[in-house]
């Protein structure tokens, strides 16, 4: 039994059962297994893997910039966050920091946008709803996610990564037309 | 030389000092899961939208406190009792070194409570994985290194016991299977503890301000290193507890030993990587290396786990079977003492662990799927399906045995004892279930309010996850309702049980 | 020890295959939950 050491040669053929098993079990995880490598090449969503070291300071003078350019408007909400429209061609700086994301953004429907996330002090959770695209935002690095909206309407972005008290006020919006 | 007596009902030869720190540890670690389970109820209440109950910095405190004390400090005394269980008293043999029992346990003791004594006074509002740059008071991450050092000398423990048991020839070749898996269960200790030390020590010496700063993505990595892996101890022994609970309530024996411990190799091997499934949306690391890292190599290691899932029931059927249950598929299973807590739970930790706990982890683990599901509540749904559903219940079932066999002691209230493991089953699997559905709506984890009150944009998601929210703090009520009848039960016996005379 | 092709196990052998089917089948769903969202790369 399994509380005693086994007895003579234990090192048997398997019985039926468990070698049936064995062998479906075996083809399941390498099915699950392989999905994940050949997304890359046929699938249309994957995490992204472009990234760059870069300080809080050289980044928020990019957020800057490109709001200086493509500001259409304010939002009107208490913390009166730009709302910027963007060009494709261009790459798109979203900034998040103890509690918002800045600015708000207007973009166009099945266009692919470079955009750049990076915290200011704390990680944050870079959570699209409804549609949960999830992504992680580190201070110190920027992560470049190109990404593509496929549904026009009204999104937010929530932080899903604990922050400090105010974490659950850093709500940022997405629009899509 | 410390005395031994013969158990009659299992055979082995008992060495008094190891039984005394097996039932050492098994009693401090129900009382942390006591502590662990209230702070389990005050974050459930918060988080159930009718309840609301903690102020939000309370909230993350006692968030932080969950943590710690149901994933860590519970499970972490427990297995220090299953290392004495496995190296010593499996092996019918003592302990080799008395006085490293006592300083194992005093450590974790002390840095436990340093710990405790740190979160509770608001210095360590940095929850459970106090990523950086967060920074706790440095008292906070000493307590956990203190821990984390005595857990590693009793990993380490575990290996001199068996050195020393197999030069007096107390095992010819190979270590009985339930030793085998708890020896995989320290490799992956010691591997997860020097990640530990990797980070907690720059962390803390960070803290004091000698070092400047830390890497918050390196910090991630090595954390992770010790935060997954962590569970993959869990894992390891649970399973052990699985086949433990075969042989003595069966006398059921693994249809395959090669199988069962090529499993546990399989394990040691592999079950080291698989943190990565912690960053595969974070930037730095590679997508090769976060898909090999995250399948736990190509899923060998998930392998392992159906493999034993399959094993250990397998056993138990064949024994029954014998007994003479042969009426269909099932009979067995129908004949089978569910009436005995050690039994049910441990087989509904089988069940629970596979369906809600494994599935989740397989498919939240991959790479992709991990965008639409990375820090939702869906995570936490599927690790309260593996760590709770799973190792938790399994070491409840262990308990009860422990209680018979160790403590000798009858169990009290045996009514309520025999309905335990299927309330606490009950509530976890609705909870797990309910976080999981919220979580795939997009609702935040470790999050005091989804209605976003004073953000500056609204946002309301799908009513339906206000029921699910609900539901979750039902189950969870539920659960601990099934927690409090475990800690009655078990303190109670253990203290006031009708003492059995052998 | 030998395999005589009869099932030790035929109920736990049941359930192992439920359990795969339940498992490929939530799998499955959840490929489909991911083709919904934006494009991402």
């Amino acid at each position: 039994m399994a509380i005693y050491e086994p007895e003579g040669n234990w090192w048997q053929p398997i019985h039926k059962d468990e070698k049936i098993w064995f062998i479906l079990a075996l083809i399941w995880m390498l099915v699950s297994f392989f999905y994940m490598p050949i997304q890359h090449f046929i699938g249309k969503q994957n995490p992204p893997t472009e990234s760059y070291r870069v300080s809080a300071e050289d980044f928020d003078g990019l957020v800057e910039g490109m709001v200086k350019k493509y500001q259409i408007g304010t939002t009107g909400v208490d913390n009166d966050v730009p709302l910027v429209q963007p060009n494709p061609d261009e790459p798109v700086f979203l900034r998040a920091s103890m509690w918002e994301w800045y600015p708000a953004l207007r973009l166009e429907k099945d266009k692919t946008y470079k955009i750049h996330l990076s915290s200011m002090d704390l990680l944050h959770g870079f959570s699209i709803q409804p549609i949960n695209l999830n992504l992680m935002v580190i201070p110190g690095y920027d992560y470049i996610a190109n990404i593509k909206p496929t549904r026009t309407g009204d999104y937010r972005i929530l932080c899903n990564e604990f922050c400090g008290v105010g974490h659950h006020t850093m709500v940022g919006k997405i629009e899509v037309i | 030389m410390s005395e031994m007596r013969t158990c009659e009902s299992t055979g082995l030869k008992i060495d008094k000092t190891a039984e005394n720190m097996v039932m050492l540890n098994v009693t401090t670690a129900i009382i942390f899961l006591a502590v662990g389970g209230a702070a389990a109820l005050l974050v459930l209440l918060t988080r159930w939208p009718a309840i609301h109950l903690l102020p939000v910095e309370w909230y993350y405190r006692w968030l932080t406190a969950h943590g710690l004390v149901a994933l860590i400090v519970w499970i972490l005394f427990f297995e220090m009792a299953l290392v004495y269980f496995g190296s010593a008293i499996l092996l019918n043999t003592r302990i080799a070194v008395p006085i490293l029992s006592k300083v194992v346990y005093g450590l974790m003791l002390v840095g436990v409570t340093l710990v405790a004594g740190m979160v509770l006074t608001g210095n360590a509002d940095v929850l459970f994985t106090s990523y950086v740059p967060l920074q706790a008071h440095p008292l906070y991450y000493l307590g956990i290194i203190l821990t984390a050092v005595g857990a590693l000398l009793g990993f380490i423990h575990f290996f001199i016991n068996i050195a020393v048991a197999k030069k007096e020839g107390k095992y010819k070749k190979t270590l009985p299977l339930v030793s085998f898996g708890l020896m995989a269960g320290c490799i992956i200790g010691i591997m997860t503890l020097a990640h530990g030390a990797a980070i907690y020590i720059p962390t803390f010496l960070w803290s004091l301000g000698i070092l400047e700063s830390i890497d918050p993505e390196a910090y991630r990595l090595v954390w992770w290193g010790l935060g997954h892996s962590s569970q993959q101890i869990n894992v390891c022994m649970m399973v052990a507890m699985w086949y433990m609970t075969a042989a003595f309530l069966f006398d059921a024996k693994p249809l395959s030993e090669k199988l069962c411990r090529t499993a546990f190799v399989l394990y040691i091997l592999f079950i080291n990587v698989a943190s990565e499934h912690h960053l595969l949306v974070d930037p730095v690391l590679s997508t090769w290396h976060k898909i090999v890292n995250t399948s736990y190599v190509m899923h060998l290691a998930v392998l392992a786990s159906m493999i034993h899932a399959f094993a250990v029931p397998a056993a138990m059927e064949v024994a029954l079977r014998k007994k003479g249950y042969t009426n269909g598929l099932f009979e067995w299973l129908k004949k089978a003492p569910w009436g005995n807590p050690g039994f049910s739970a441990i087989f509904i930790s089988i069940i629970l662990f596979g369906f809600l706990g494994g599935i989740t982890g397989v498919i939240f683990g991959t790479e992709q799927f991990s965008i639409i599901r990375h820090n939702t509540w869906a995570i936490t749904g599927h690790f309260h399906g593996t760590v709770v559903a799973g190792t938790t219940i399994a070491f409840m079932g262990a308990s009860y045995q422990f209680i018979k066999i160790f403590f000798r002691r009858e169990l009290i209230m045996p009514g309520i004892a025999k309905l335990q493991p299927f309330v606490y089953g009950l509530g976890i699997m609705m909870l797990s279930i309910c976080m999981m559905a919220a979580g795939s709506f997009g609702v935040p984890r470790r999050h005091w309010d989804y209605n976003f009150s004073d953000a500056p944009f609204g946002y309301q998601f799908d009513p339906t996850v206000d029921v699910f929210m609900s539901l979750t703090g039902v189950g969870g009520v539920i659960a601990t309702v099934g927690g409090a009848m475990f800690i009655v039960v078990t303190l109670g016996s253990i203290f006031a049980g009708k003492k059995i005379e052998k | 020890m030998s395999d005589d092709g009869k099932f030790e196990a035929p109920g736990v052998f049941t359930l192992a295959i439920i359990f795969l089917v339940t498992f490929i089948i939530i799998w499955l769903a959840h490929a489909k939950w991911l083709g919904d969202i934006w494009e991402l790369y």
